[in-house]
């Protein structure tokens, strides 16, 4: 869907993008890196409002920048909170749909359908010089998903929903995602993030550190070994045994004596032997968990901050 | 898709705000006007008309042009609205065109107000049917589709245009239109003059009615035409080559 062959960015003499290579395919991925990574500049580089300065982005096999026919197939959500604020909310969706090749019956008709679709339908004819950040959100998302196009991308569209507007807006890219839309979200709040997707592409300074499936990423980061927590009335026992297998690199025993935290660098061996090794020695585990196989661990480790 | 644009932009141009302030400008005028011919006791007002109208009409038109064709792309660049007009399936040319089509008529609507203005407070309101005054909005919708057509391209060369824009307007316009011989030809203002056809007034001042005598235009009506023709076209072609293939993003730090 969306192909990144090489692909630079300079503004004068910074670096906004640094030879990034990458392919988007449908689903939702998430686009994550600290202030100053390069999501944005990524953004603009795919909707086409800038070019890259070498390498080339394509977008169902087309090259977007200033392209009417790419900008059809995509629906884009900006990290900005400016409109046109004499205008009312539906207004400017009505507009953005006249915008988009749309008669004014149909544009008014899936307007309509929009703001249901976003929360706004009772909310949508005051002027939006009076939202919210919330409620000029969920605008913002309307108007990027009114032509109903089959790539969205979605610049920190968390940012200023409620709880309740965050769970709608991730279940709603679940539906868009099973029905093979391709979906790029960029956010800083990596705990929804993971609960989107767990396809990741995360930028730092410019470059792409890592692309792919969460878990994959995780088990090639060496330098860090997975923590996994086993939570038992009896720790010693359990950590006499399991320090005993080669791939266990150390165990530490919890204050309160009902846990261990153990680091490996071969979860999968280890999670393949542990059943056994319960079962042969009749070790009580009452729970596992890996505190560090998320999205925030795995950022933090490869960011390095 | 055009037609769309060019009424989503003037019913913005339109807006009440707005057209307050381009009223205060014409009432301003309006009492400048008045206050002049008070003062001057001209008796004929056609004389302080034409007087005045060469002196303030194509003004007050080059400003208004250079402030409403800043809201082209300039405006939507500051205001960083531009991000939604550029990812919607419309030709760059056309959205161009379509919003520049709409900063030519609400120019053409401030200068009619400027020049009624000052047709009423010279003629009276028998101004308004005043043949000079005609041949004035023909001069207004000229100027408005030159001088706009001539802004918006420098906005899309200059950023925060405004200031630039406004130091044409008045700098130089004044500049080039007061040099004498062909020179005046570089000013916009020249051009609609000539389209006007205004007769000299003499000012009673010796030494200036000898300077006005000098500055005799030799330009004829049609190649004023020609000029101004060629002069639109050739901005508005250039802006949308130009707008087609340049980046606008919103003002803002890079991400």
């Amino acid at each position: 869907m969306i192909e990144l062959q090489n692909a630079s960015r300079w503004y004068g003499q910074v670096i906004g993008l640094n030879d990034v290579t990458c392919k988007i395919e449908p689903g939702v991925t998430a686009l994550l890196g600290v202030n100053g990574a390069g999501k944005t500049t990524l953004m603009r580089l795919i909707t086409g409002q800038m070019m890259p300065t070498t390498g080339s982005i394509t977008v169902c096999g087309i090259e977007p920048f200033c392209n009417p026919e790419v900008f059809r197939k995509i629906g884009y959500c900006p990290d900005i909170d400016n409109f046109y604020e004499h205008l009312s909310g539906r207004q400017f969706v009505e507009a953005m749909a006249r915008m988009s090749g749309f008669d004014a019956a149909e544009s008014k008709t899936r307007t309509q359908e929009m703001m249901v679709k976003v929360g706004m339908a009772e909310r949508c004819d005051k002027i939006i010089l009076g939202y919210s950040k919330g409620m000029r959100q969920r605008i913002k998302l309307a108007q990027a998903m009114l032509h109903e196009p089959d790539i969205i991308l979605l610049d920190e569209p968390l940012n200023g929903l409620d709880p309740i507007g965050r769970r709608e807006l991730m279940d709603l890219l679940n539906i868009l995602a099973k029905q093979g839309k391709t979906i790029l979200v960029s956010s800083h709040i990596l705990f929804e993030v993971e609960q989107m997707t767990r396809n990741i592409l995360l930028l730092h300074r410019g470059r792409l550190l890592a692309s792919g499936d969460l878990r994959v990423i995780r088990e090639l980061i060496d330098k860090h070994p997975h923590r996994i927590r086993i939570q038992t009335d009896r720790p010693r026992d359990v950590a006499e045994k399991l320090v005993a297998l080669p791939y266990v690199q150390s165990v530490h025993l919890d204050a309160r004596g009902n846990a261990i935290e153990l680091r490996t660098k071969s979860p999968a061996e280890f999670y393949e032997e542990l059943p056994k090794l319960c079962l042969d020695h009749g070790l009580p585990i009452e729970g596992i968990s890996s505190p560090d196989n998320n999205l925030e661990s795995v950022f933090r480790y490869l960011v390095g901050e | 898709m055009i037609t769309f644009l060019y009424t989503f932009a003037l019913r913005d141009f339109l807006r009440v705000r707005r057209l307050l302030a381009w009223i205060f400008v014409v009432g301003v005028l309006f009492g400048i006007v008045k206050l002049v011919a008070i003062v001057s006791r001209e008796p004929d007002g056609v004389k302080t008309y034409l007087r005045l109208a060469d002196l303030f009409l194509f003004r007050v038109l080059a400003l208004a042009s250079a402030i409403i064709s800043t809201a082209v792309v300039s405006a939507e660049i500051e205001q960083k609205t531009i991000v939604y007009l550029l990812t919607r399936p419309i030709p760059r040319w056309q959205l161009l065109l379509g919003r520049t089509f709409a900063a030519m008529t609400m120019c053409v609507i401030v200068g009619i107000m400027a020049g009624s203005a000052l047709a009423v407070a010279s003629m009276g309101v028998s101004g308004l049917g005043h043949n000079y005054f005609h041949r004035d909005i023909l001069g207004i919708v000229v100027g408005s589709v030159f001088y706009t057509s001539f802004f918006v391209l420098l906005s899309l060369w200059i950023n925060r245009s405004m200031i630039v824009n406004l130091l044409y307007a008045f700098g130089a316009e004044t500049i080039f239109g007061n040099m004498p011989g062909d020179l005046k030809m570089l000013s916009i203002g020249y051009y609609l003059e000539v389209l006007s056809r205004r007769p000299s007034v003499t000012t009673g001042n010796q030494m200036q009615d000898a300077m006005n005598s000098l500055m005799v235009s030799t330009l004829t009506p049609q190649m004023a035409w020609l000029a101004t023709l060629v002069g639109v076209v050739a901005c508005l072609v250039i802006s949308s080559l130009w707008f087609s293939t340049h980046e606008y993003l919103p003002r803002e730090d890079i991400e």
